[in-house]
C-alpha cells in the first residue's frame, strides 16, 4: 500500500491585488517519488513550492507531512531541502562551506560534518570545492546548491525550476545527475518547472496546472499525454493543432471540420468548451497518404530525427512530422495528400 | 588647450577644499619665525584635553553602536519584510537635513529635562542623537550594500537550511553587507566626532566633548585651539583612510575572478 507522505489539502492563495493564485488545490505526493509539478508562467507553481517550504503560509487548506499538519511550521523549523532557481548561494563562504553551513546550524561535530559533505561532493561531482560561489560556472553553482540542499538529509527536496538559468548542455547533464542522485538517495523530489519536457523526462508523476491556479491533472507521463483530461492539458502538453469541429458526435465519433471535411476522432481528442467541440490534432496524428486531404506546404523545420511541415488546410495552418531519412522531402508550396487519425475523407 | 583648463580647475578645486586645512597647519606649526610642533605637544600635556577627546572616542563609538545594534536590524526588517515602507522609512532618515540640530537638541531638553527619564545632562542620550544625525549617511550606506544583494533570495535559501531571522541577518547577511556597514559606521563617527550644537546644549560644559572643549580653549588661547582642529582633521582623515583600505581590500577580494568552464 502506498503511504501519503506529503499531503496538500484544499490549499488557496491570494496575493496582493486580490490576485487568486491557488484555489482549492490538492495533491498527494508518495515516499521516493519524484513528481514534477508544471503549468504555463502564472499559475501559481512556485507557490506550491513555496508553501510546501514553509516560505510561504497559505491562505486556506493544509499541508499534511506523514499526517502531521505542518501548515503553520516555519521554513526553518520543517526539514525541506530548497534548490532555487538562481542558485542563492551564500556568497561569503566557499562551495564546502556552503554545503556544510545547514549541518553547523543543527550542531553536528566537525568530523560528521566533514565525512557528509564529503560524500555529497563525491556524490554531485562537485570539484574545487574550495572556491567562492562567484569562482564557480553556473552548473557548478547549481551542483553546491543541490548538495546543500541534501547534506541535512531533508524529507523532501524542493526543485524550483532548477535549469532555467543553464545553457543546454549543462541542463541536460544535470538533469540525468538529479535522476541518478534521486535512484541512489530514494528521496522524495518534487520538481516545478514550466518545461513539460523536463518534466516527462525527469518524473515518475507529473501535476499539471491551468492558468488560473487549478490543478488539472496528475499522472504519468503517458497518461497525460496519451489521455488529457481536458482541453486546456490536450492544448498545453506536446505540440497539437487545434481543430474547431462543426459537429460531432460521440457515439460515434464521426466529425465534421470546415463543413467538408468528414473524420472520425478518437473520443480523447475531443472536449467541449461553451458548447463547442475542438478536437486537438498531435503531429504523429497526420500522416501522407494519397486518398487524403490535399494541403499545401507552407515552411519546413528541421528537427534532427523529423523535418516538421506547416501546412495550409482549408485556411488553417496544420503540422506534422516526417522521417528526416525516410527520402520523402515535401518543398514549400507543394500540395501533399494527407490523412487524419487514419480517417479523413472530403465530401 | 582644453587640458590645460582642465588642470587649472583642477588646482583651483584643490586649492579652495585644502586651503583650510593648510593654513590651520601653517598657523600652528609656524610660532613666530621657527617651525615648532609646541602647540601639538602641549595638547597631549593637558589633561583637559586627554579627557575630552576620550569622551568624544567613546560617545562617537557610542553612536556607531546604536547604529549598527540597533539600525541595522531595524532597517533590514523594513527592506526585507516591509518593502513598501522603504519610501517612508528614506524620507525619515532625512530628517536630520530638515531640522536644524538646534531644534532635535531642544526637543531633547524638553523631553528628557523632568519626567521619568531625566537624562538632558548626561551623556546618555547623545550616541542615540549623533546616530540620528548620521542616520542619512548610515542608511544611504546600507541599503546600497543590501540592493547589491538578492536579499530575498539569500533569505529563503538561509530560511530553508534552518536559520531562524536573527541567524539569516548576522550570519548571511551582515557578512554579505559588511563593507557597507563600515562604511556608514565611518560616517557616524565621523560626524560624531565633530558635532557640537546638541552636545553643547544638552550637556555643555557637564560633559565637555572634543568640539566643546576646543571652542572653549579657543576663546583664551587661539593657538591651543587652532592644534585641536588641525589635529581633530587629521585623526578624521586616518580613520577615513583606514576603513577606506579595508573595505577597498576586502572588495577586492571578494571580486577576484577565477571563472571556470563546466
Amino acid at each position: 500500500m502506498t503511504v501519503k507522505y506529503l499531503e496538500l489539502s484544499q490549499l488557496s492563495k491570494k496575493f496582493g491585488g486580490g490576485r487568486q493564485v491557488l484555489e482549492d488545490f490538492s495533491l498527494d505526493v508518495k515516499e521516493g517519488e519524484f513528481l514534477a509539478v508544471v503549468g504555463p508562467s502564472g499559475s501559481g507553481k512556485t507557490t506550491v513550492l513555496r508553501i510546501i517550504s514553509g516560505l510561504i503560509y497559505p491562505d486556506g487548506g493544509k499541508v499534511l507531512l506523514r499526517g502531521k499538519d505542518i501548515t503553520r511550521i516555519p521554513p526553518h523549523k520543517r526539514n525541506m531541502g530548497v534548490v532555487f532557481q538562481g542558485y542563492a548561494l551564500f556568497p561569503h563562504m566557499n562551495a564546502w562551506k556552503n554545503i556544510a553551513y545547514p549541518l553547523t546550524l543543527r550542531r553536528i561535530g566537525h568530523e560528521d560534518v566533514t565525512r557528509q559533505v564529503n560524500r555529497l561532493v563525491e556524490l554531485i561531482g562537485i570539484t574545487g570545492p574550495q572556491r567562492f560561489p562567484h569562482q564557480l560556472s553556473g552548473g557548478e553553482q547549481q551542483r553546491v546548491a543541490i548538495a546543500r540542499a541534501l547534506v541535512y538529509d531533508p524529507d523532501i527536496l524542493l526543485l524550483d525550476e532548477p535549469f532555467s538559468a543553464l545553457d543546454a548542455r549543462v541542463r541536460v547533464t544535470l538533469r540525468d545527475e538529479i535522476m541518478r542522485i534521486h535512484r541512489v538517495l530514494g528521496k522524495t523530489i518534487v520538481l516545478v518547472t514550466h518545461d513539460q519536457e523536463e518534466a516527462f523526462y525527469m518524473s515518475d508523476r507529473v501535476a499539471i496546472l491551468s492558468n488560473n491556479g487549478t490543478l488539472e491533472q496528475v499522472g504519468t507521463p503517458q497518461e497525460v499525454y496519451f489521455s488529457p483530461r481536458t482541453a486546456f492539458i490536450a492544448g498545453f502538453i506536446g505540440a497539437s493543432t487545434r481543430l474547431v469541429l462543426d459537429r460531432y458526435d460521440p457515439s460515434t465519433g464521426e466529425a465534421v471540420w470546415k463543413e467538408r471535411v468528414r473524420l472520425r476522432i478518437p473520443r480523447e481528442s475531443v472536449f467541449e468548451e461553451n458548447g463547442i467541440h475542438i478536437a486537438f490534432l498531435r503531429p504523429n496524428e497526420i500522416e501522407i497518404s494519397s486518398d487524403g486531404i490535399i494541403c499545401q506546404v507552407l515552411r519546413r523545420v528541421f528537427m534532427g530525427t523529423d523535418i516538421r511541415v506547416f501546412a495550409n488546410l482549408c485556411g488553417q495552418e496544420i503540422f506534422f512530422d516526417v522521417d528526416a531519412k525516410s527520402g520523402l522531402m515535401v518543398d514549400n508550396d507543394e500540395e501533399v495528400s494527407v490523412k487524419f487519425w487514419a480517417s479523413t475523407s472530403v465530401s | 588647450m582644453r587640458k590645460a583648463v582642465h588642470r587649472i580647475v583642477l588646482v583651483l578645486i584643490t586649492a579652495v577644499l585644502l586651503s583650510p586645512m593648510l593654513m590651520l597647519l601653517w598657523a600652528t606649526l609656524h610660532v613666530g619665525i621657527h617651525w615648532s610642533l609646541a602647540s601639538y605637544i602641549g595638547l597631549f600635556h593637558d589633561g583637559h584635553f586627554r579627557r575630552a577627546m576620550g569622551r568624544s572616542i567613546v560617545v562617537s563609538l557610542g553612536a556607531v553602536a546604536v547604529s549598527t545594534i540597533i539600525l541595522s536590524p531595524s532597517l533590514y526588517l523594513v527592506y526585507s519584510r516591509f518593502p513598501k515602507l522603504l519610501g517612508f522609512t528614506e524620507g525619515l532618515t532625512l530628517m536630520p537635513f530638515v531640522i536644524p540640530g538646534v531644534s532635535l537638541a531642544i526637543g531633547y531638553i524638553t523631553v528628557y529635562s523632568s519626567g521619568p527619564f531625566p537624562l538632558s545632562e548626561t551623556p546618555i542620550l547623545l550616541p542615540f542623537a549623533f546616530s540620528i544625525l548620521g542616520l542619512p549617511f548610515f542608511f544611504r550606506s546600507y541599503l546600497n550594500g543590501l540592493r547589491t544583494l538578492q536579499v530575498r533570495v539569500l533569505a529563503d535559501a538561509a530560511a530553508s537550511v534552518g536559520c531562524g531571522w536573527w541567524r539569516t541577518f548576522l550570519q548571511v547577511i551582515v557578512p554579505n553587507v559588511f563593507p557597507a556597514i563600515l562604511g556608514g559606521a565611518l560616517l557616524v563617527f565621523a560626524l560624531s566626532m565633530g558635532e557640537f550644537v546638541i552636545t553643547d546644549l544638552t550637556v555643555g560644559t557637564v560633559f565637555s566633548t572634543f568640539p566643546v572643549y576646543m571652542d572653549s580653549i579657543f576663546m583664551y588661547n587661539p593657538s591651543e585651539g587652532a592644534s585641536m582642529a588641525a589635529l581633530s582633521y587629521l585623526i578624521t582623515i586616518m580613520v577615513v583612510m583606514m576603513v577606506g583600505l579595508f573595505v577597498s581590500s576586502v572588495m577586492l577580494r571578494k571580486s577576484r575572478p577565477i571563472k571556470r568552464s563546466d
